[in-house]
Formats: C-alpha cells, structure tokens, sequence
C-alpha cells in the first residue's frame, strides 16, 4: 500500500486550505483521494461493516468542521487516520467485544494472481487479525495492511515508536501461530510491553 | 530470567524492545534462539500477507451515505460551505453553498397544522418569504393545504448506531411508540410528554420546556428552520415522514425520517438540538430500507 509522498501531502494540504477558505469542492476532492484506505481501516478496525461505515461517516463529519484546527505538523493524511481511528477505538471501547466475524463481503473481485493466491486465503488472514488484541489489531492494519509509517502511527494513536513496534511484532507472532507458520509457542495474555522479560517453562515447541 | 522467553517476550526482541535479560537469555538457551530464529521468519511472511491483503474499496451505498452526511453538513456556517456532494461514487452534484440553502428556505414552508400532522412543503409557488420557514400565516395555509402526514414521536431513546435506527423506524413511521420516555430523560418537557407518545402536533411544551434541550424545535418555528436545512434543494417533493425526539449517544437529538432518492430506501437524520439553516448540527446521517 503506498502512501501519498511528500507532493501527494502537498496537495492534501491546498485542498484542506482551500476547504476552510470556502472552496465549496476541496474537502470532497480531498476525501476522494483518501475514502478507500480510510474505509479499509475502520472496516479492518472494527470487523463490523455497519460499524465501520458509522465510524468513518463520524470521522469525516468531524474532519470536515474542524478543519480549520489542522495545525500542518502531521501530514493531512495521518490527521485524517487519526480521526477515523479515533471514532473505531471509540466503538471498540463502547462495545468491549472484539469482533469475531471478519468482514468484507464487499471487497470486490480479488485477482486471483496476487500474492496470497486466493480469496480463501486473505479471509484466513481477515479472520485471524480480527481475533488479534485490540490494540495490535489496530497498529498492524496501519502499518502493514495500509503502510504507514511507524512514527506516523505513533503519532496517530498518541504512544512512542516503540510500543507501535512492539504491538506490530507481538500482533504478527500471534498470526503466524494462528495461521499455522509458527509452531505453538504458548502466547500469553496480551499486556503492554515493557518491563523485564516474561518467560514460560518449557514453552518452546520449536 | 528463568525458563524460556514466550511469544510476546520474542516478539519484543524482534522489535527491538527487548525487556531486561531477555536478549541474555537468548545468547544463553539454545532452545530460545531457535524460536527466535523461527519467529523472525514467520513474522517475515506474516508481516508480507498482511501487506498483500486486497483492497478494500468504500461500497457505493456507504459512499452514498456519507455523500448525504456531507450534503447536510453542507448547509453549515462552520468550515467551508461545502455544497457539490464530496464524496461517493456516481453523487449528483449540486450547487448552492449557504445559497443552495437559502434557495431551499424560499421553497419551503414548514408548519405544524394540526393534530397528527402538519408539515408541509410549498413547491415552487412557495413564497421567498419563507427562509424563516415557520413564518407568516398564508404560508401556513398553503402548508396546511398541503396536509402531508408528519408523525412526531418523543421516544426520548438513546440512539448508538445505525442498526438501532433501522430498527426504530418501522415503529416512528406508525406512531405506534408504547412509552414516551422524554419526560424521563429530560425530566422537564411536560408538554409533548403528557400529549403521548405519538404527540400531537402543536401541542406546543409548557413553561418548563425552557430546561428542555430541544425545545426550540418542538416548536412550528425552529422545526422548520431545521427541516429547511435537511431537505434537498434539488427536489422539491420530498416531505418528512416522521419525528422523534429523542437521543442520540446520550445527547438530546431530532431523528428525522426522510424519503431518499433511492426508492427502496429511507433517509434518517440525528440533528442536535441547534439544528436550523445557518448552523450544521447534523450528529448522523445513515440510510435504511424502507419497511
């Protein structure tokens, strides 16, 4: 997934100005060039499409009237991740469940050459990320599914570079066991990392 | 460190967020290291599937959705004057701005005429008088000539999500509301409380209705100068259907049930209690099949 570069920001940045200055089209344009990765991260987020179609019509109503409090130090594209993750982790913490059924049903046609070779296979995938914590779920849809930066991340969701790296690694460890890379290594309850290390006895299976 | 390192304690290393004694533990145990050494390329591939999962594109009818959300909030004097549709696939555009709405206000009287029922819309014969909607008494009559069935619920349900909506509306559209919980909630309105649930329009609140959030627009003038700015500029046909005033994520909220451009559908809005032409307070937009 590429991200916009540095001209992309550019342009986001003109069409958010233009926006707050009156520009009756410019917060249209701008949502185009973003609605589907936004759509991916709440849908992926929340594993619920009503939920997830809720959230980001949340967000970008948000988006659109606080506009003009874009401050410019974060790329308009991590402002607007920010404020559809915002309103996904505002869902997840109001239902407490996670959700269980992954989703879409709606993502079209998949090319049946692309790297996971078959639909089958990226549902497995759906599947299990759902099952993930919560908070590895939601670092590894922005920094692997959608490609963002770690330190963007780290800025979206307000913690250091180094808890986005360690929720991503811990999140892709449980995935792999799940989809049956890694043979079981007993995973613990999910806590925040830091602190000395955890150990389990005789654990190791590889 | 005793025993072997578990997945998440790897899974640090491998981040380089290694806790205290674990990377000495792995020089140390053999066993841990080959985990490790497992781990490395399993996330490797994990990491890669995760990157090559499909795209997932906004579906139209969401996209059609938020297109409406956006329209609404269009009518806002915040921000931009938002007034093509933004966002959505195959979203008729619209011109307008605060004219659009304007436009929308001279086109529309809205009224309360009688028990049960009573907004109308005047079409283009409507007056340019109207951006007040509410307004003057030939308005009323023209809008009472119309005599559109507008059923005014006063639930006072606390509304989360889309799903609930879809669920309430069959019920607002009849009127059929068991219990009006207003009174409840706010523990002020006596007015609309007292008249029912399926509360007659006109039966305007009393004197404590002042402490009730959305007073104003249980009244003829601020529901129309709400409804003014839901309404489409584009088609004058449209009429609400039904009213409830209620909640929405536990603020005080109008739902507004609406015919959408799509047959089979209905559009609902939740607009807060300042809802009116000149201020956007559009809380959720969502569409629902038509019961």
């Amino acid at each position: 997934v590429s991200e916009p570069d540095d001209d992309g920001d550019a342009q986001d940045r003109a069409l958010l100005a233009a926006h707050v200055a009156g520009d009756r089209d410019a917060f249209g344009q701008l949502v185009r060039r973003h609605q589907d990765r936004l759509w991916a991260v709440a849908l992926r987020t929340l594993g619920d499409r009503e939920e997830a179609a809720d959230a980001v019509q949340d967000a970008l109503l948000s988006a659109y009237r606080s506009a003009s409090t874009y401050r410019g130090d974060a790329r308009v594209t991590t402002w607007l991740h920010r404020v559809v993750v915002n309103a996904c982790l505002d869902r997840v913490r109001r239902r407490k469940v996670r959700p269980t059924v992954p989703m879409p049903d709606d993502g079209g046609p998949v090319d049946p050459h692309d790297v996971l070779g078959d639909r089958e296979t990226a549902l497995d995938v759906e599947a299990a990320l759902a099952t993930l914590p919560d908070d590895q779920r939601v670092a590894l849809v922005l920094v692997d599914v959608q490609g963002l930066p770690v330190d963007d991340v780290a800025s979206l969701l307000g913690v250091p570079a180094g808890t986005v790296k360690s929720r991503c690694s811990r999140g892709r460890a449980r995935l792999a066991v799940q989809l049956g890379h890694l043979r079981n290594r007993p995973v613990p309850p999910a806590v925040p990392p830091s602190g000395s290390a955890t150990t389990t006895e005789g654990g190791a299976e590889a | 460190v005793t025993g072997h390192l578990d997945l998440d304690t790897l899974a640090d290393v491998l981040a380089g967020e290694a806790p205290d004694g674990a990377l000495e533990h792995l020089t140390d145990c053999a066993e841990c290291r080959a985990a490790f050494d497992q781990l490395r390329t399993a996330s490797a591939q994990t990491a890669a599937m995760l990157a090559a999962l499909p795209a997932v594109p906004l579906p139209d009818d969401v996209a059609d959705r938020l297109a409406s959300a956006l329209r609404s909030a269009g009518g806002s004097a915040g921000g931009a004057s938002l007034t093509t549709l933004p966002v959505g696939r195959g979203a008729p555009a619209s011109s307008g701005g605060p004219a659009r709405w304007l436009g929308a206000a001279a086109a529309v009287a809205v009224l309360l005429a009688g028990a049960g029922y009573g907004i109308s819309r005047l079409g283009g014969g409507g007056s340019t008088s109207t951006s007040s909607a509410a307004g003057s008494s030939s308005d009323k009559a023209a809008g009472a000539a119309a005599g559109l069935h507008l059923v005014r619920n006063s639930t006072g349900a606390d509304y989360t999500s889309a799903q609930a909506l879809a669920a309430a509306v069959p019920t607002l559209l009849s009127g059929k509301q068991t219990a009006d919980r207003s009174a409840a909630t706010a523990g002020t309105v006596q007015g609309g409380s007292q008249a029912g649930p399926n509360t007659a329009a006109g039966v305007r609140p009393q004197a404590t209705v002042a402490q009730d959030p959305l007073a104003r627009l249980r009244t003829d003038a601020g529901l129309a100068d709400c409804l003014v700015a839901l309404l489409p500029p584009d088609d004058p046909s449209v009429q609400p259907l039904a009213l409830d005033y209620a909640q929405y994520k536990g603020q005080s909220a109008l739902v507004v049930v609406m015919p959408s451009s799509i047959a089979s559908k209905l559009d609902v809005f939740v607009v807060g209690p300042g809802c009116s032409q000149a201020n956007d307070s559009t809380l959720f937009y969502t569409s629902v099949d038509k019961p």
